[in-house]
């Protein structure tokens, strides 16, 4: 058997019916379809960039409804909503905001949907977040969003030569921070 | 090492939104766009009159929240014909030139002429038959009340055979030269049609769903494995496909893909059975709390009936364009009676049919 089989998230790969890399991917597929393929991925990327559960899917629904907005002059709409994705959930100030908004909503008895972390894969997390700015966003694309480097290369504007470096220092950084904090558990 | 570890810790990041119902969302985003629209509508009248107008109206004409109707919609499919079946229908299927109705009390398959609508004949089966699987050559039927599968020869009308199944069979599927069975125990036993024996029992994992053929392998629907099971019909070998946020449902095979009735995100998935990979999500109209139950492909269409958990809600019949992935016409199959117990359908001999429960009756229905 092939290991296309044992594939598992890979939201471009796994899609193979819209190629996020097809110019004509916008505008060939409706909204909806767009929205229900590529919501939990978003909403994952959010949360692992963010740290937030409260924020993360707020942070993913503003990304989406400025893709609703400008949909018909989207050309790659996977790899635009991703790029506005990472560029939210690094703000801080509008981290806090999106926070209060969902906690307006706990206390109206509507909680987070989205799960808290078990403690050893949250501090992952928090060690990517710790990293500097483009090395945690190219992280995050790569194994949230399983991200090939020419998809990362093209949510973020940079050149593929900088993202492999990018992806080589911040595994490079993470493995001293988990080792160092004791958290990389080997097995 | 590091590789790994941020992979698991992706997979539980996977996990963690699980939940998060992403049609309540959808839903709940096309809210805020209309309320920013009025706002904007508003604030535009003051500004200019004229162009606010103009501006609402063109954000209306694009609004794909809203759903974007294909350019020629077919004629919606109409009810030519209602059989009354008093006795409970379950399940219908067609094949070697009949459509085959189940019924729950009593227990029996009725055989019915296409052509006239008119019943030729009632065959006794063990309690009690939830699914049939008609080819050239059998008509089988699933009891899981009794444990077996049943062989009925059409060309005798007579019951031929009724063979044990262990483990609570669940589930039906006939082709790749076998007759197949899910159990809720969690394996697919394997049924030579040439001796009408159990041959093989394939271990798939906990609470397996639907059941079909497609490309000459099995495919099984594996919720709890969070995607789908293929089973390589010359080893018996099962290798599962990971799917996100599928598979639990129906399963039908045709029009060169498989289809998943998914009742956890409430799409119709369509899958390239060559390759595994989801090809579409094709949304369903929410209507109240309706769920894709059924899914059958024929007539040029894939057809999914709906399943709802309230009395009188609606029995629904989407038609899905399997050119565009969109559904192209809903039939509304009245209400449901007591306890929402959905239809089921199949397609056949120019026509689509519905059977349920609720409607106490076999419905012929005129594609579009």
């Amino acid at each position: 058997m092939s290991g296309e089989w044992q594939r598992t998230v890979g939201v471009p790969a796994v899609h193979a019916g819209v190629d996020p890399l097809d110019p004509a991917a916008g505008a060939a597929e409706g909204f909806e379809a767009f929205y229900v393929r590529e919501y939990h991925a978003v909403v994952r990327l959010a949360y692992a960039l963010s740290g937030s559960r409260l924020a993360a899917e707020d942070i993913a629904q503003d990304a989406f409804l400025r893709a609703f907005r400008d949909w018909d002059h989207i050309r790659q709409p996977s790899a635009w909503v991703r790029k506005v994705t990472v560029r939210r959930a690094g703000r801080t100030v509008q981290r806090r905001l999106l926070e209060a908004r969902a906690l307006t909503r706990l206390l109206n008895g509507r909680g987070p949907a989205v799960a808290e972390l078990p403690e050893q894969d949250a501090q992952v997390w928090r060690a990517v977040r710790a990293l500097p700015r483009r090395q945690s966003q190219v992280i995050a694309l790569r194994y949230v969003a399983d991200a090939s480097v020419a998809e990362i290369s093209q949510a973020l504007g940079l050149a593929e030569g900088t993202v492999k470096a990018q992806l080589h220092r911040g595994r490079q950084a993470l493995a001293v921070r988990l080792a160092t904090s004791g958290e990389d558990h080997r097995d | 090492m590091i590789d790994e570890r941020l992979r698991r810790a992706a997979g539980a990041l996977e996990r963690s939104v699980e939940g998060v119902d992403v049609l309540e969302r959808l839903e709940a985003l096309g809210r805020r766009r209309r309320r920013q629209r009025t706002t904007t509508a508003v604030l535009a009248v003051a500004a200019v009159l004229g162009g606010a107008v103009l501006g609402v109206r063109t954000l209306r004409s694009t609004d794909p929240v809203a759903g974007t109707p294909p350019a020629a919609p077919p004629a919606p499919a109409r009810v030519v014909t209602t059989i009354p079946i008093t006795n409970r229908p379950i399940a219908v299927a067609t094949g070697d030139g009949a459509v085959w109705v189940a019924t729950g009390n009593p227990t029996w398959v009725y055989r019915i002429d296409p052509a006239t609508g008119q019943g030729i004949t009632s065959i006794a089966v063990p309690p009690v038959p939830t699914s049939l699987a008609a080819t050239q050559d059998a008509v089988w039927v699933l009891s899981p009340e009794d444990g077996s599968v049943s062989r009925i020869d059409p060309a005798t009308n007579q019951l031929v055979a009724t063979i044990p199944v262990e483990g609570k069979p669940s589930g039906l599927a006939v082709g790749a030269g076998a007759v197949w069975v899910a159990t809720q125990d969690g394996t697919v036993a394997r049924i030579d049609p040439a001796s009408d024996r159990v041959v093989a029992t394939i271990p798939v994992g906990q609470a397996p769903g639907g059941l079909t053929v497609a490309s000459g392998a099995v495919w099984v629907a594996l919720p709890e494995r969070g995607g789908l099971g293929r089973i390589e019909p010359a080893g018996n070998r099962l290798t599962v496909v990971r799917v996100p946020r599928c598979c639990d449902g129906a399963l039908a095979a045709g029009e060169q893909a498989l289809w998943v009735a998914n009742t956890l995100d409430g799409t119709l998935v369509r899958v390239d059975p060559a390759t595994g990979q989801v090809a579409a999500r094709v949304l369903l109209p929410r209507n109240t709390d309706q769920r894709p139950h059924q899914v059958v492909v024929g007539e040029g269409a894939v057809w999914v009936t709906s399943a709802g958990a309230g009395r009188g809600t609606a029995n629904l019949l989407w038609r899905v364009d399997p050119a565009s992935n969109q559904v192209t016409d809903t039939t509304d199959l009245g209400p449901t009676a007591a306890g929402g117990i959905p239809n089921d359908v199949a397609a056949g001999y120019g026509a689509v049919w519905a059977a349920g429960t609720d409607l106490d009756s076999l419905t012929r229905l005129q594609p579009g």
